[in-house]
């Protein structure tokens, strides 16, 4: 058999987990507000949840993400993975002169083919292309920056890993081809400062004040 | 709060993952990234351990994505892993630590008001008590009062029944009053 103190101390937690029915837990509430007692024990724990629920949360520390995907390990390939990687990895092959000599005829028809029928350049930042890869160009106004690199989910945060050509007018800009997907991204200028995309398609918050740059790739 | 479209997106990039893709892993870390290091703190009380508990986290969830049941929210699985990394690290330090270090985190009692009503020092005050609770009661409140989580869903994360875990919050709320009051804190 509970005694009163511990009755008191059950009243107050079903408030507080917000476990009883609405008129029970009226009821519970015109006990504990006609308790002096209680209600001092029911306001002080009221309180102190208060201060742990609305306490500060702290961002995540810099390069989290990139320190993460740097140490994911390999993982061992599916079958069909292995396929596909078989039917289109690189080999050495031997040929003799002939077979080179049509080689290079049947490269120069089509090189001759594709800069036919290019059309003027794009103005859009997506470009469609063959086999579901879409060439993503990005753009940093910095005119005063000396190196700007741009670090994200489809390069595994590395920060040296494609390095933007600037332009004469001072913006920075580099094609990237990635497959469908969403990639997060930021700059990297002068090998220091991380700066978001001010033309992003969207960015990802986690809500803590930290936002990164989103591109989504369709085909 | 995490609807269905986005556990829907979620399970796409899982998949993509085992497919070989593992740059789409990176969304998933960006979006927790912030959460897991967070209940790594204030389960682990160091910022740097944390953030070890919190990258190794996404790392185990990674090897392990095969296990990953596409039933349930990619988030439930890591708040799990999350605390149990964090368990096996008090195992570690368990042996190493001993009562009176875990005493003098308690600061001495007498700061100014001034001191205390400040909101940092609150917070610096709130996590040492929450250092001081027992690890099973402070898993609880971390979850249930700093994430927000329902009991239904603290019980999948600990494996622990709701009743058991009620029992965890209500004396881990009042130890946490004790402290804070022992502390001088006015919250």
């Amino acid at each position: 058999m509970k005694n009163k103190q511990e009755l008191n101390r059950d009243i107050i937690h079903k408030v507080l987990d917000g476990d009883a029915a609405p008129d029970e837990q009226q009821s519970m509430m015109d006990r504990i507000q006609a308790d002096p007692a209680l209600k001092e024990e029911f306001d002080d724990l009221t309180r102190v949840l208060h201060a742990i629920e609305t306490n500060e949360r702290m961002p995540a520390p810099p390069f989290f993400t990139a320190e993460v995907m740097r140490r994911l390990p390999p993982r061992k390939a599916t079958l069909g993975r292995r396929v596909q990687n078989f039917l289109l990895k690189g080999r050495v092959l031997r040929w003799n002169m002939a077979t080179a000599f049509a080689a290079m005829v049947l490269m120069a028809l089509i090189i001759t083919q594709v800069v036919r029928t290019r059309n003027t350049p794009v103005e859009t930042a997506i470009v469609p292309q063959q086999g579901q890869i879409v060439t993503v160009t990005m753009k940093l106004h910095a005119p005063e920056a000396h190196h700007v690199a741009v670090a994200g989910t489809f390069n595994k945060w590395k920060v040296d890993a494609n390095v933007l050509t600037k332009q004469e007018n001072g913006v920075w800009t580099i094609s990237i081809p990635l497959k469908p997907g969403e990639y997060s991204y930021m700059f990297i200028v002068d090998g220091k400062a991380w700066v978001t995309d001010p033309n992003a398609e969207t960015y990802s918050d986690d809500g803590f004040g930290n936002k990164n740059a989103v591109v989504r790739v369709k085909t | 709060m995490i609807n269905g479209s986005t556990i829907t997106e979620e399970h796409e990039i899982i998949k993509q993952c085992l497919n070989g893709d593992a740059d789409q892993y990176a969304v998933l870390v960006d979006r927790y990234s912030a959460m897991a290091f967070n209940i790594a703190y204030r389960i682990v009380g160091d910022a740097d351990v944390a953030k070890d508990m919190a990258q190794e986290s996404f790392i185990s969830a990674y090897t392990a994505l095969e296990d990953f049941k596409f039933g349930s929210k990619f988030s439930s699985w890591l708040y799990r892993i999350v605390v149990n990394k964090c368990r096996d690290h008090h195992k570690a330090a368990k042996e190493a630590t001993t009562v009176d270090e875990i005493v003098e985190l308690v600061p001495a009692r007498g700061q100014t008001p001034e001191q205390a009503s400040s909101s940092r020092q609150t917070g610096d005050m709130i996590q040492k008590a929450l250092s001081i609770l027992p690890v099973e009661q402070r898993e609880v409140i971390v979850l249930k009062h700093v994430e927000g989580l329902d009991y239904g869903e603290i019980a999948d994360i600990l494996g622990v029944g709701v009743n058991a875990l009620k029992v965890r919050a209500h004396r881990g709320r009042e130890r946490l009053k004790e402290l804070l009051e022992g502390m001088g804190v006015t919250v």
